[in-house]
């Protein structure tokens, strides 16, 4: 287990379209099954479990009043560089792990619930049964077996990347052009997590 | 603790008609995990939320595990639980003496969604019944019966290859997500996007253009940009002039639709109708793909043939990139539909009533079927069998459809769950399909959901031991064949070799694709432009923008715009009661009326709802989350307002499939339907809002 960094450099790079994405939900339920995550709360049919990844739906303000795009953002854990919920945890249950992942050790949650309260995007989940928190590990066991998170794999549209970098290329990552902006925005956390998005010219 | 090793089956998923491929984690004969299979051309690794629910729909408490006899009164939900050789002696029983009092006519039989095997249709034809219906009034087989008359076959649109793509009342990413590949790539290399739908879908909300056309308005739409490239000189005139038929006829009906007037109709801004008219035509390849928003109107069969004219004179035809005629393999057609008599055919109910629909399925409407029934027509059902349909949801008119089926003197339905209709019959039969049968698929360009890049694909299911006592429906038809005494006729009850005897077109045995569980790629030679060595397969050997076979039936030859049959148009009157079209809808979580039972889908979208412009809300003091009723002429039914921008202000989207008071065919028309198809008007009638009424309190 890694002492906690600083500023992490994540040897992984994951970036999402959303020029893609068509918030078809396929990668919330697919989390969901990997990480047997709970579907409801007490059987409650349509109540929210914990959810790895909350689909939000964007409306962009633009001049024309009655065709505001609409933009799916299937908000995930940033894996922040510089993170919030990492620095809060009074036990180190949230961790980086060596390569760069915001990690967590169930065993070592005393249910504090400090890392939801802490996380910027409100993406950190709590299990109610169990009384601990949960988060994405970027479905480590996966990664060990040499294949895709779950989430990237089972994108319909191919809207999610997960690439390794290696360490010499130093902070080089997949570019991110001058149209694309970025979703969301919050430059503290120092996000890992690409949401790129451009905007289409309407004819 | 080391578990025991998980065991990989190659299937394909059946929640859908894409069929993805999938790969089964299978523990000591448990299913642990569904995800998408990598090596599968189709869908590439990708699953949508539905196919990864796999597990909780093979376990679900909901899902029905024995055979249920009903021992109180129809509709009752009381069950005795049976024995699979007495539920299939009950029905065969009950089936001859249908036969012996009235004649095989009396029996009906319903084929939802599928795959529904041809076997079903096999032991039908050989018992003797003429009276089969289907899906036809609500899904896709409108475009593919008048996609037929037209080009002789199915237009695919070859998007791979297209400079410019309209997705036209079709949203791929809720009902056929893992054929999504092909746009994706499309998008990303650039594609002009053109997106005509009522709402902003997010297709839409990706599209250089959008028209918000007014739902049922299609064919004027249509019309109005044949219009705008007949008057600008845009179309193929070669084409046109030695491969098509009717064209003079078409000019004459498309002038009746400039696109001032064809504003005023469809809602669509003139200007757009002239871009997207002149985008289409002058950007090539450009390919169409027709989704099920045109399905559901009683004027589907016109637009869908004025969609096929557009597409018929923009050089756009049988070419790469454009909509191709891909050409088709075929499985043996071992449905024996020549076996049902002639005394019997005579007794079809509502027989040339659809004669196109009958000619193509060689099945009757089952609106009209309800109607017949209700009316004591001569030769209306006496009994229906239902495998995979669910109409007390899907048809239109649930209070109409549900008269019916209690008129009925005997109902046997084979579903997943205790579904309204199941809740009806007399026996119930525990399906045991998806995860858990051995099944075939042939996937190939031939309609919406597969890739006319990609070749032709075999794949045979590898199945994970049933469930308690459920069986597939082969398990289930080979069993009521045989005692119906028809063994002989179905293999002696094996059922791979049926399989092996629907395989002899294509050279491949069962052997073979059990030795290729991931399935068999089929190369065919591609050709575009084939109509230039053996025509169009219809009468005129040309392309029909004047329909000889439509004008034989009495339709119009050359297609035209009527209103639909209920909109503010064609019933001010109506309108001024009941000002809102209602239209249905769809989202990634449901097929139809399925899947509400799943937990882990029901969180996406937890109850019925109604999308309402936000505007349109605030006028009528209606807030977000708000209970509310909708009210049309037949009847009524309850949904949480749910406050949307990309919704037009007179139009409210409610998702259909959902039972009781949710239901929104409790609101629709069966009566006036599509003249040739049947088609029910489920997207286009009309309708108002009533905040519900506050309960008085008691005491």
């Amino acid at each position: 287990m890694s002492a906690k960094k600083e500023t992490a450099l994540p040897e992984f790079v994951f970036s999402i379209d959303l020029n893609l994405c068509s918030g078809c939900y396929a990668c919330v339920v697919a989390c969901k099954q990997e990480n047997n995550l709970a579907p409801d709360v007490d059987d409650v049919p349509g109540s929210q479990g914990p959810n790895w990844i909350k689909l939000q739906k964007v409306v962009l303000v633009s001049g024309e009043e009655k065709e505001n795009p609409v933009v799916f953002v299937p908000l995930m854990c940033n894996h922040c560089k510089n993170s919030a919920c990492v620095s809060g945890c009074p036990t180190g249950a949230t961790y980086y792990s060596d390569k760069g992942m915001v990690c967590f050790d169930e065993e070592k949650c005393v249910g504090c619930k400090f890392c939801v309260m802490a996380c910027p995007y409100q993406i950190r989940s709590f299990d109610p049964k169990k009384k601990v928190g949960s988060k994405c590990q970027l479905c480590l066991p996966r990664l060990a077996e040499g294949k895709k998170p779950r989430c990237v794999e089972t994108c319909p549209a191919g809207a999610r990347t997960f690439e390794w970098v290696s360490e010499e290329k130093g902070d080089e990552k997949t570019v991110a052009s001058e149209t694309m902006t970025r979703i969301p925005g919050n430059r503290e956390s120092e996000p890992s997590v690409d949401y790129r998005y451009r905007r289409k010219k309407k004819r | 603790m080391e578990l025991p090793l998980v065991e990989i089956k190659k299937s394909f998923c059946r929640i859908c008609d894409t069929y993805c491929g999938i790969n089964m984690h299978v523990r000591e004969g448990t299913l642990v995990k569904v995800e998408g299979m990598k090596e599968h051309p189709l869908n590439q690794g990708s699953l949508c939320a539905k196919g990864n629910a796999g597990v909780q729909i093979m376990y679900s408490p909901q899902r029905l595990n024995f055979p249920l006899k009903r021992v109180g009164e129809r509709g009752q939900g009381k069950w005795a639980v049976i024995t699979w050789d007495e539920a299939l002696a009950t029905i065969a029983g009950k089936f001859q003496e249908l036969k012996k009092r009235y004649g095989a006519w009396a029996l009906a039989w319903d084929q939802g969604r599928g795959p529904v095997p041809p076997h079903y249709a096999r032991l039908m034809n050989l018992y003797g019944t003429p009276n089969g219906v289907s899906r036809a009034h609500i899904c896709h087989i409108p475009r593919i019966i008048n996609y037929k008359h037209t080009f002789g076959g199915y237009p695919i649109a070859d998007v791979t290859h297209s400079r410019l793509s309209i997705q036209w009342g079709a949203h791929r990413p809720y009902s056929s997500a893992g054929s999504l590949r092909p746009y994706s790539d499309a998008l990303k290399r650039g594609i002009t996007l053109i997106v005509i739908d009522p709402m902003m879908t997010s297709m839409a909300a990706k599209a250089d253009l959008w028209l918000q056309v007014r739902p049922g308005t299609d064919g004027a739409l249509a019309l109005s940009m044949i219009q705008v490239i007949i008057a600008e000189n845009l179309y193929d005139r070669a084409f046109v002039a030695q491969w098509t038929v009717g064209f003079d006829g078409l000019a004459a009906e498309s002038n009746k639709y400039p696109p001032d007037v064809a504003e005023k109709i469809t809602g669509v801004p003139a200007e757009k109708i002239r871009q997207a008219a002149r985008l289409y035509a002058s950007m090539k390849p450009a390919s169409i793909d027709l989704g099920n928003g045109i399905d559901d109107h009683t004027n589907t069969s016109q637009a869908i043939r004025a969609i096929s004219c557009l597409i018929a004179i923009s050089g756009n035809v049988d070419v790469k990139g454009g909509n191709l005629l891909v050409p088709m393999l075929a499985l043996k057609d071992i449905a024996l539909w020549d076996a049902i008599p002639s005394s019997e055919m005579s007794k079809r109910t509502g027989g040339g009533k659809y004669p196109l629909l009958e000619n193509h399925q060689r099945m009757t409407s089952f609106p009209y079927l309800i109607h017949a029934v209700l009316r004591d027509e001569p030769y209306a059902a006496k009994a229906l069998m239902v495998m995979k349909g669910n109409p007390m949801a899907t048809l239109a008119n649930t209070a109409l459809v549900e008269q019916a089926l209690r008129k009925l003197e005997f109902i046997v339905v084979y579903e997943l769950t205790m579904s309204d209709t199941a809740n009806l019959a007399d026996i119930v039969l525990p399906a045991g399909g998806l995860y858990e049968s051995k099944e075939l698929y042939l996937y190939q360009a031939h309609t919406f959901y597969y890739s006319s890049s990609l070749p032709p694909y075999l794949l045979m299911s590898d199945p994970v031991p049933h469930h308690m006592e459920r069986r597939s429906e082969f398990e289930t038809l080979f069993g009521l064949a045989e005692h119906l005494g028809l063994k002989d006729q179905f293999w002696n009850g094996d059922i791979e070799k049926s399989f092996d005897e629907q395989l002899i077109p294509l050279g491949v045995t069962v052997k073979d694709l059990k030795e290729h569980p991931s399935g068999i790629a089929i190369p065919v030679a591609e050709k575009e432009r084939k109509y230039e060595t053996s025509g169009f397969a219809t009468p005129s050997k040309k392309v029909e923008i004047y329909s000889e076979t439509y004008e034989k039936h009495g339709y119009p030859p050359t297609p035209v715009y009527e209103e639909p049959e209920e909109s503010p148009i064609s019933q001010p009157e109506t309108a001024k009661e009941y000002p809102f079209i209602l239209a249905s809808r769809r989202n990634p979580l449901y097929v139809h009326s399925g899947y509400r039972w799943v937990p882990v889908l029901r969180e996406g979208e937890g109850g019925p709802t109604v999308l309402i412009n936000p505007e349109t809300a605030g006028m009528l003091g209606i807030s977000e989350g708000e209970e509310v009723t909708l009210e049309s002429k037949r009847g009524d039914c309850t949904v949480i307002a749910t406050l949307s921008p990309g919704v037009h202000p007179k139009v409210l989207h409610v998702l259909h499939g959902w039972s009781g008071a949710g239901n929104i065919n409790r609101l629709t028309d069966n009566t006036h339907l599509d003249p040739i198809v049947s088609c029910c008007p489920l997207k286009s009638s009309l309708c108002r809002v009533v905040k519900k009424k506050k309960r008085e309190d008691v005491g």
